[in-house]
């Protein structure tokens, strides 16, 4: 059961179109909801004016004095309102709301309401935040600093021999652009409560918000997932503003249900997005091309509110100096804030941003030691028993220059790289080849003690017939959670795949088994799946209802119902506990980050047109370890959907931000890549099971985000002799980085 | 006669002016008092997944949107309502076309096929099978448009090359699976398709 | 949406005079559709004219290829007799948009398509044709703006057919209640600094029939660089056309017109220096702050249709 490719469980909905998404669902007596926005990024609020001939007595309308409970959306920091009353931190912040029966009057309506705002100078870039233009977020700007030191970078800096490789490197904003927009439905009253249905990733982070936000009992808040057109990491903490808002216009409106669904250019325009990025490296290498001392200085641009930005940072942070061995290292960070509209989760969660830093700046630090990329790799990969930059011990049973190995064999590494460097040197070549490649790991799971404090729950609840139901609020947005989870338990209890099913994550049914983000679910979630369900058959086993060592579906099948005649159902819950060995210290930041990682190493071949400046990927393989797989077709979907986005992050992907707003808010000139654009993909899995993951497995979700952007510029470079430093590569770049080369060597 | 034939007065031919007048009723109210949007609505038939159907419907009415809202044939999905992802392709008249920029009236003298329209009762077509068995699927939203791009594409080229594939499905954009389960699907359904032909034909 | 009077044309008199009578031409509606639902045009009355079969005529007739107003760039890509008279035609029809696009947009929409502009298509930006006191792009991003020919607007022509037309020397057949009258290709696209909202030659009330394209074309093609393969606007287009040794060059989505390279022709026409006349065309240039790098980016494409044309001569 375990590495088959058995059918996806909710395959014949999604392929027949049954599945029902949010916009799907049928409401009775449904109002339609629209947001009204400042467009100006920060101000002062002075009034709302209500224009145009239109029947505004008809209209339901919210202001933040309409707020039954407290007006702040309850996540890491309480700075964030939902809905602007005074200070406007951001163009896009949500101001009034507004509801009617009638699609097309709420859609003309909005263009009606004015509002009245005093601008205040806006802090757009990094560098103004630090330089505190405005003061936006208590004295210094910075939603979070963090400091990971090991040995002494300072001492190691002053030895003879070495040689000292700085740099600076940038990442820009990048859409989620999940092909489904954000969308919530709400019937909210003081007499029912509030239920939510929607597009999201975590139920329980939107009943965490909504339960303050209305001043009700825990009981009295039900969110229910429909079917999810894809998250990414964009419907992870968003959600709960989009359904407190439609909550609020339901409450106003006495209960009736309120449809709340963003378009494609209000979700570009105010949802949230990938953090820019600006990383620095100071690097010295021995003689022997050895890592001696790493400092690193990391930076992220939040936007206006605290959000989920410092365990953004955070993740970032641990990731900067990748899987190498280094004895001293340090590593500084800081999210600032500006008045861009805050940017959020999005998969890989701060470590593609970190990562294309130092992928990028290790190939400059081979070629000035005069190794090759593969090489210089090869000599500082960490090995088992070595440690990380927060010095965790690594004691999975690694072999990170056998998976280069691989990679480069399968890649025709060797081969190419002669061949497209002889091809390049010729006089005119019009197309130039390179081939690039990176390391890297991805922690799976929630930082340091964040599992702990999760504490995440799973029900397991047999049926009449020895059908299974698993409880959980881990969501199935595409990535195969439901089909996972089955073949987990179905492998667990010896029981058809068949016999398994999936409860919908509905927060009056289902425990709270955490957020789906972070690549915990398979490793984190899975395994408390296949406890739960050992759970079950040792409670069979002790009550005599199975017999024996072994036992069959049908004998499984007689048990259950023996038990639950007796007993009256047959439940088992577990709730999460660390892996031996796992200890994490928040205040030094040291320790065991993540339980596990999931390790690769990509190699991008590229042409580049030196007369258009336009970059192709033609090749690309993915060697990773993420431990045992449990399903070959989902896990390489993953792998792949993930390279796919990263080809667009370090090519085509650029938000371009006008006053605080992104104006290229359109599918049209936000450029993400088609079937056309796509090269083929090998993706070759080296399964080194995990001990304490569901049988032997890892997380997958973000890895493959980390690894395309720097490899593929590491490729543009070795086609080209062009160092690019910054995210996407796009044409212009590419000619930019061509003529200050070509002026650079006219000057000598 | 050099009339144009009003939405809304199909048998009614009459004089320009008043055709003309007929089909704005409500325009001019619509603009002092908004809320008569109501009013312009008027019943039409199409043809949908072989059965006729009868709607009202704003003549501009997107067809998307009578599918969705007026025909409950939600399978059809809105990404972008700019044509640009083909996340609401049908076919009308065997032609694949993005519903959001077909205003209805002007698909009531077409056959309209809707993912709905796809299967045979129960039995999924072979490209719908290969959809779950490759990982076509994942989030599912661009699935409809998808297969039904494969359609196309599988009926102009039943043996496509890896080319064909990528320019067929080159107006359907999604963000899960960077495309390679997708080219899986349409390749085994047509080694399928293939196959098949072969054991019927000695 | 707003509410909308919409009419179906059954015969082209019908259809002129209800453009007359201030109805908006509709025949695929690619554009027509976006533009409404972002609530940037007003207009209130659509007459379709995607019936008539005097618009979708596909024949040669009296020494020219006549090609509808209303055949779809699909039917276009697709066709054997525009292949084989107007090969660039072909490809530029075949280059646009999606399948599903290119399943309905017709080629008087390709050829009469408002700009692509983002001030001009989001209705919370500042755009002159709208109405607005300032451009946003003049300050903002700009980097597919024109590198030729702007005014107060620097917005591009998007349309791909376009170019090539003009470069054939081909003509556009319009229609209204009482007339009938033929435009040159080059002059139907029109910027004029003191009527931005004007961008085509139609008078009121003319419904674009056919295009006419004179017979004798030896060679064609049409090139475009673009950001990705599929879905995208050219930021750099050029079509060429060889009629024996006369030659027609014109680029297209780099200025508010298809913009005509006849210093590039006549080059071509007396076998002198193509590179050095189209860098000294090029010099002519204005190209807005970030969109330097299309100069060499147009220059390229130029080479290479040029290229392309003199390889169909060859064989």
């Amino acid at each position: 059961m375990i590495g088959t490719n058995v059918p996806r469980k909710e395959g014949i909905p999604k392929v027949t179109g049954a599945a029902l998404y949010i916009d799907d669902m049928v409401f009775d007596e449904l109002l339609h909801g629209a947001t009204i926005r400042s467009t100006v990024p920060h101000g002062t609020l002075v009034d709302v004016h209500f224009e145009g001939d239109l029947p505004w007595d008809e209209f339901v309308v919210v202001r933040a004095s309409d707020v039954p409970g407290d007006n702040v959306v309850t996540m890491i920091e309480s700075d964030q309102p939902f809905l602007a009353d005074g200070r406007i931190m951001h163009a896009g912040e949500a101001v009034v709301l507004i509801a009617h029966a009638d699609k097309d009057l709420v859609a003309r309506a909005r263009k009606h309401v004015r509002l009245e705002i005093t601008p205040l100078e806006p802090v757009l870039s990094i560098a103004d935040s630090v330089a505190k233009k405005a003061t936006l977020y208590a004295k210094d700007n910075a939603f979070k600093r963090f400091l990971v030191e090991k040995g002494s970078t300072k001492d190691a800096f002053k030895a003879d021999g070495l040689t000292i490789v700085e740099g600076e490197y940038t990442t820009g904003a990048q859409e989620q652009l999940y092909i489904e927009p954000n969308g919530m439905v709400a019937i909210a009253s003081e007499k029912e409560g509030v239920t939510i249905w929607g597009s999201l990733q975590c139920p329980y982070y939107v009943h965490k918000a909504l339960v303050p936000l209305f001043g009700l009992g825990a009981d009295n808040v039900r969110i229910v997932q429909a079917t999810t057109g894809g998250g990414f990491g964009g419907k992870e903490e968003f959600p709960s503003i989009i359904a407190g808002h439609a909550a609020l216009l339901s409450w106003k409106a006495g209960g009736k249900p309120v449809k709340l669904i963003y378009d494609r250019a209000e979700d570009m325009w105010v949802t949230t997005k990938r953090h820019p990025s600006i990383t620095r490296h100071k690097t010295a290498i021995d003689a022997k091309g050895k890592l001696v001392a790493m400092e690193v200085d990391f930076r992220i641009d939040g936007g206006a509110y605290a959000t989920l930005s410092s365990v953004v940072l955070s993740r970032g942070t641990i990731h900067a100096c990748g899987p190498y061995a280094c004895p001293n290292q340090r590593i500084t960070a800081a999210a600032m804030a500006t008045n861009h509209p805050p940017h959020g989760a999005f998969r890989g969660f701060g470590a593609p941003q970190s990562i294309f830093g130092l992928e990028r700046h290790l190939d400059r630090c081979a070629a000035a030691v005069g190794l090759t990329p593969d090489e210089f790799r090869r000599r500082n990969l960490l090995k088992p028993g070595q440690t990380t930059a927060t010095h965790q011990v690594i004691e999975e049973k690694i072999d990170l220059p056998a998976m280069l190995d691989l990679a480069l064999k399968r890649s025709d590494w060797a081969k190419k790289r002669e061949a497209f460097e002889v091809e390049n040197a010729k006089e005119g070549a019009r197309i130039k080849r390179g081939i690039g490649l990176a390391s890297f790991f991805h922690g799976s799971g929630f930082t340091g003690s964040g599992e702990v404090y999760l504490a995440s729950v799973v029900g397991v609840r047999a049926r009449q017939g020895g059908t299974i139901e698993i409880l959980a609020s881990s969501t199935e947005i595409g990535q195969g959670t439901n089909t996972i989870f089955a073949q987990i338990a179905s492998e667990a209890l010896n029981i058809p795949y068949e016999w398994i099913q999936i409860a919908n994550p509905d927060t009056a049914n289902v425990p709270d088994s955490g957020p789906t983000v972070a690549s915990r679910t398979c490793m984190v979630v899975g395994k408390l799946v296949e406890r739960g369900c050992r759970q079950l058959v040792d409670a069979l086993r002790k009550g005599g209802f199975l017999a024996g060592d072994g036992y069959d579906a049908k004998q499984f099948a007689r048990a259950c119902d023996a038990y639950i005649f007796r007993h009256g159902k047959l439940e088992a819950t577990t709730t999460y506990t660390p892996p031996p060995g796992v200890e994490w210290d928040e205040k030094r930041y040291r320790g065991s980050a993540y339980a596990a990682y999931g390790w690769a190493v990509y190699v991008a071949e590229v042409s580049v047109d030196m007369l258009t400046w336009e970059a192709r990927v033609e090749h690309f393989t993915a060697v990773q370890d993420i431990g045992k797989v449990i399903h070959p077709v989902l896990a390489a979907g993953q792998v792949e959907g993930g390279v796919t986005q990263g080809i667009g992050f370090a090519l085509y992907e650029d938000v371009v931000w006008r006053d605080g707003s992104m104006i290229n808010n359109q599918m049209t000139n936000y450029i993400i890549p088609t079937a056309a654009d796509v090269p083929p993909i090998d993706v070759v899995f080296h399964e080194v099971p995990f001990a304490h993951g569901p049988s032997g497995a890892k997380g997958v979700g973000e890895l493959p985000m980390d690894g395309p952007a720097p490899a593929i510029l590491n490729a543009i470079e070795h086609a080209t002799g062009l160092s690019i430093t910054s995210l996407p590569a796009a044409p212009e770049v590419i000619m930019a980085a061509a003529l200050k080369n070509a002026a650079e060597a006219t000057h000598g | 006669m050099a009339d144009p034939k009003p939405a809304n007065a199909n048998k009614a031919a009459g004089p320009k002016t008043k055709a003309v007048k007929a089909a704005t009723s409500g325009s001019s109210k619509s603009k002092a008092k908004p809320s008569a949007t109501a009013t312009g609505k008027i019943p039409m038939t199409l043809s949908v997944n072989g059965k006729s159907l009868k709607v009202e419907a704003f003549p501009m009415a997107r067809l998307l949107d009578v599918l969705r809202e007026s025909l409950d044939l939600t399978g059809t999905k809105e990404g972008c309502g700019e044509g640009e992802c083909g996340a609401c392709s049908v076919f009308m008249d065997g032609r694949l076309v993005n519903s959001c920029l077909v205003p209805v009236l002007q698909a009531t003298t077409a056959k309209i096929v809707t993912i709905e329209g796809v299967a045979d009762g129960n039995k999924l077509q072979p490209i719908q099978e290969t959809f779950i068995t490759e990982g076509g699927a994942q989030c599912g939203i661009c699935t409809p448009g998808m297969i039904l791009a494969a359609i196309a594409l599988l009926k102009k080229h039943p043996q496509p090359t890896d080319a064909q594939i990528r320019e067929g499905l080159s107006g359907n954009l999604c963000r899960c699976t960077g495309y390679m389960k997708i080219f899986d699907s349409v390749r085994v359904a047509a080694e399928r398709a293939l196959a098949n032909e072969g054991a019927s034909t000695p | 949406m707003k509410p909308f009077d919409y009419a179906i044309a059954k015969h082209l008199a019908g259809a002129t005079s209800t453009v007359s009578d201030g109805w908006t031409p509709k025949a695929g509606g690619i554009d027509l559709l976006d533009r409404l639902k972002e609530r940037i045009d007003d207009t209130e009355k659509v007459v379709s004219v995607v019936g008539l079969k005097e618009l979708s005529r596909l024949t040669v007739e009296d020494g020219h290829l006549v090609v509808g107003a209303n055949l779809t760039l699909a039917q276009l890509a697709l066709s054997d007799l525009v292949r084989k008279h107007l090969h660039g035609l072909a490809e530029a029809a075949g280059d646009a948009a999606t399948p599903q696009v290119r399943a309905r947009a017709t080629l008087a929409g390709n050829l009469l398509q408002r700009p692509r502009c983002e001030y001009f298509r989001q209705a919370e930006l500042s755009c002159l044709k709208r109405g607005a006191d300032h451009c946003g792009a003049a300050a903002g991003d700009n980097e597919t703006h024109a590198l030729f020919g702007a005014g107060k607007c620097s917005a591009v022509h998007a349309s791909n057919l376009a170019p090539v037309l003009v470069a054939a020397g081909a003509s556009v057949v319009v229609a209204g209640t009482k007339h009938r009258r033929e435009i040159p290709a080059g002059k139907l696209a029109v910027y004029d600094d003191s009527n931005l909202g004007r961008e085509s030659a139609l008078r009121p009330g003319e419904v674009m029939v056919e295009a006419r394209v004179p017979l004798g074309v030896t060679g064609s093609a049409w090139r475009e660089a673009r950001r990705r393969q599929s879905f995208d606007w050219p930021l750099a287009g050029c079509a060429v056309v060889q009629r024996g040794s006369a030659w027609g060059v014109a680029f297209g989505g780099v200025a508010p017109v298809p913009w005509l390279a006849k210093s590039v022709a006549a080059a071509l026409e007396r076998g002198g220096d193509v590179g050095a006349a189209l860098d000294a065309m090029l010099a002519t240039a204005v190209p807005p702050k970030t969109g330097r790098y299309r100069l060499k980016l147009l220059r390229q494409v130029a080479l290479d249709t040029i290229a392309a044309v003199q390889k169909q001569g060859a064989k």
